[in-house]
């Protein structure tokens, strides 16, 4: 597996992986994302339109982060048009709780939308 | 020139209990699964399904290195047959009940570690869990042949 990541528009956190994520390769993903959130970073658009494998190991660790984002009101979507893949995610039935994209424009897309949101609510509450 | 057929076709692997030979076993399965038959999409559901087995291997199998037996190796035998392909992982690790699985939610499932099982089941045909504390475990699944 080959990752590479970094910081767009001083909010979204792209993560590009190829190759295999299993459970050999899982935890240095696991470790990057968590290095991201530990670093305050909520906001995750993980391109996975490079990747070949997948298992539950990865869709373990897409669904932790997505759940800790969610809590501090961000969000994660992905990008995958590889039908073996778009098919475990929809296997596992978390496609949506994903945001599995066909694109990484269309996941882009979404986050931005996500995020004037959650910028709009806030001003809102100040 | 004619050749005798092969008595058994069966392919054996032993692999580390490591996360870093499940690439292997799953190298060997498209191998084997091109050769019984199989097409490029039941190729690509058997990788996963051998390496969610090799996986809870290596998770489950050997709780307590402290105490209980070190891992050993994962042995994979990888069948051809005429309906497909029978692929078996087996283990010699702490083993389990069967009956005493937790069936959990589906969105608990990753987190309880539930998945790979699952996936298993929902993409190959076939599958038996041959498994008893302390005498390891066998996963026995089939992938057969799309007509």
């Amino acid at each position: 597996m080959e990752m590479r990541s970094c910081l767009e528009d001083d909010w979204l956190m792209v993560f590009h992986l190829q190759g295999e994520i299993d459970a050999e390769t899982g935890p240095d993903f696991r470790e990057a994302l968590e290095q991201a959130r530990a670093e305050g970073q909520r906001w995750f658009l993980i391109d996975l339109l490079e990747s070949e494998y997948l298992d539950s190991v990865a869709l373990g660790i897409l669904l932790g982060t997505a759940k800790e984002t969610a809590k501090v009101g961000g969000r994660l979507a992905v990008a995958c048009n590889r039908p073996n893949l778009v098919k475990l995610f929809e296997l596992a039935g978390v496609k949506e709780l994903l945001n599995v994209q066909e694109t990484a424009a269309a996941a882009r897309s979404l986050l931005e939308q996500a995020h004037q949101t959650a910028g709009q609510s806030q001003d809102g509450g100040e | 020139m004619s050749m005798a057929k092969a008595e058994t076709e069966t392919v054996e692997l032993q692999i580390p209990c490591d996360p870093k030979y499940i690439a292997v076993a799953r190298l060997v399965a498209a191998g084997v699964g091109a050769r019984s038959g199989l097409s490029v999409d039941d190729i690509d559901d058997l990788k996963v399904a051998v390496s969610e087995a090799c996986t809870n291997v290596i998770d489950h199998a050997f709780p307590d290195p402290e105490k209980t037996k070190q891992p050993t190796a994962i042995s994979l035998r990888f069948t051809p047959g005429e309906k497909g392909l029978q692929v078996e992982v087996e283990d010699y690790g702490a083993g389990f009940d069967p009956d005493e699985l937790p069936k959990p939610e589906l969105d608990e499932l990753s987190l309880s570690g539930g998945l790979g099982l699952y996936l298993i089941s929902q993409l190959t045909d076939e599958v038996e869990i041959q498994s008893a504390p302390d005498s390891g475990t066998k996963v026995i699944m089939i992938k057969r042949v799309t007509e």
